[in-house]
């Protein structure tokens, strides 16, 4: 990404931002340290700048170029970072390899504690696929020994450039919720105070703490910006999808657009509305409306070749399975056990009481 | 905050709220039935447990305070 591109986002896009909002920046897509840090340090410098002061930055990295100059940048500049560790070793080698055949497990866990040494705790994606499902044993107990609070789980997909997933053959939202299941009621039994964001995001709306969001479904709450300067909104995914009819989901340039242009973009309006049409299918038909708001449009177009329709797997997976595990995982305590008592018990025999703080919090 | 002062997830929260409600209170309202409400504190104030509930409660005031950040973008 050019200076000039960086240049155009704090003039053009950051300079709208109310200065009571509380954006998030994220470097993602790709690997984003192949990048010099240097690169990163000016970037940040002039985007902070030009930035509100609730601004927060985020970069979601494999984790195998995280040097000690890395871990000075994020201090320094209070940069969140999350870490891709697709669970236990076995797991993750299978599919994250290095160019010459090697696991990357062992690296990625070598800056998972160079980072936490020094008082950062990433977030975790974990990528999941069927072969994970019977494993959720293990997932724990490799959470728990790496001191892994904050995790959520990315369920290959059909969308983009991802033609295919290892989940196509059959329905895995049963085994999903079970496995989600497990690892609550582990952590749980285990006092480890352990986020499933997937999870935690729903516990919030129904205790009534958060309002519903699903920020892809609103034009511009997401602003995509390229390494070329092309802009999308909406789903993040949307600029690696192809579709004719919506240009490609390129709304713009924000090098050769002015902000006019860009918001106002006929096109834009166009997908909103099928968006919408979407939007209201789900209502009448899902049983999940109320934690989920509508859906993901990359996932509505990737796998039922339209905006203006329903479920997706993508629903099946990533908000339905972790909806169902919540209220089982629920259930469960209340059928089986006294919750309360297993927590005390817990607390007063002091396994796991440092786990109690979050340490992203 | 509950969450925020003693780290636990929302989710385990919740866990010990609903703890205090009879197994048969929470397994009679089926899973559509929370989410189409889209909110399980009506079951949690069946609880003749107040302090949980009250506890409940104060938790969603507690984040709702720090969640209010909508309203991105100003009027081009």
């Amino acid at each position: 990404m050019s200076n000039e591109v960086i240049d155009a986002i704090c003039e053009k896009l950051l300079a709208k931002v109310s200065s009571d909002a509380a954006p998030t920046i994220v470097w993602h897509a790709g690997e984003p340290t192949v990048v010099p840090l240097e690169w990163y340090r000016r970037a940040h410098k002039r985007l902070n700048a030009a930035a509100s002061h609730s601004t927060t930055f985020r970069i979601q990295s494999n984790g195998l170029a995280i040097s000690d100059d890395w871990i000075d940048f994020l201090e320094e500049t209070g940069t969140r970072i999350g870490l891709s560790i697709d669970g236990p070793q076995r797991f993750h080698d299978t599919r994250r390899r290095t160019k010459s055949g090697a696991g990357t497990w062992t690296p990625v866990i070598k800056s998972l504690r160079r980072l936490q040494a020094r008082g950062i705790y990433p977030n975790v994606i974990s990528v999941l696929h069927p072969d994970c499902l019977s494993a959720a044993d293990e997932f724990y107990q490799f959470y728990r020994d790496n001191n892994i609070a904050d995790i959520s789980f990315s369920i290959d997909e059909t969308q983009g450039a991802n033609l295919s997933s290892s989940f196509d053959a059959q329905d895995h939202k049963p085994a999903i919720t079970a496995f989600l299941v497990e690892l609550l009621s582990r952590a749980f039994a285990d006092n480890y105070a352990m986020r499933i964001r997937d999870v935690e995001r729903i516990s919030d709306i129904l205790a009534g703490n958060a309002q519903m969001e699903n920020e892809q479904l609103e034009a511009w709450q997401v602003v995509v910006v390229g390494a070329n300067g092309d802009v999308t909104t909406f789903s993040p995914e949307f600029l690696e999808i192809s579709s004719i009819p919506h240009n490609g989901f390129c709304f713009g340039n924000i090098l050769t657009d002015d902000v006019h242009q860009l918001f106002e973009n006929e096109l834009v309006l166009a997908t909103q509305a099928e968006i919408r049409r979407g939007i209201e299918i789900c209502r009448s038909t899902c049983d999940y409306f109320h934690v989920c708001g509508g859906g993901a449009p990359a996932n509505k177009i990737s796998e039922n070749g339209v905006l203006a329709s329903g479920e997706t797997v993508f629903c099946r997976h990533s908000i339905q399975a972790p909806a169902d595990a919540l209220i089982e995982f629920l259930s469960g305590l209340g059928a089986t056990q006294s919750a309360r008592q297993v927590f005390t018990r817990n607390r007063i025999a002091g396994r796991g009481q440092s786990q109690l703080i979050c340490p992203s919090e | 905050m509950i969450n925020r002062n003693l780290g636990l997830p929302m989710t385990f929260a919740l866990a010990l709220a609903v703890a205090n409600l009879s197994a048969k209170q929470l397994l009679n309202a089926s899973t559509s039935e929370i989410l189409q409400r889209g909110t399980l504190k009506e079951l949690l104030s069946q609880s003749h447990d107040v302090s949980t509930t009250e506890r409940v409660e104060g938790m969603a005031s507690g984040r709702m305070a720090q969640t209010c950040s909508n309203g991105v973008w100003r009027r081009c």
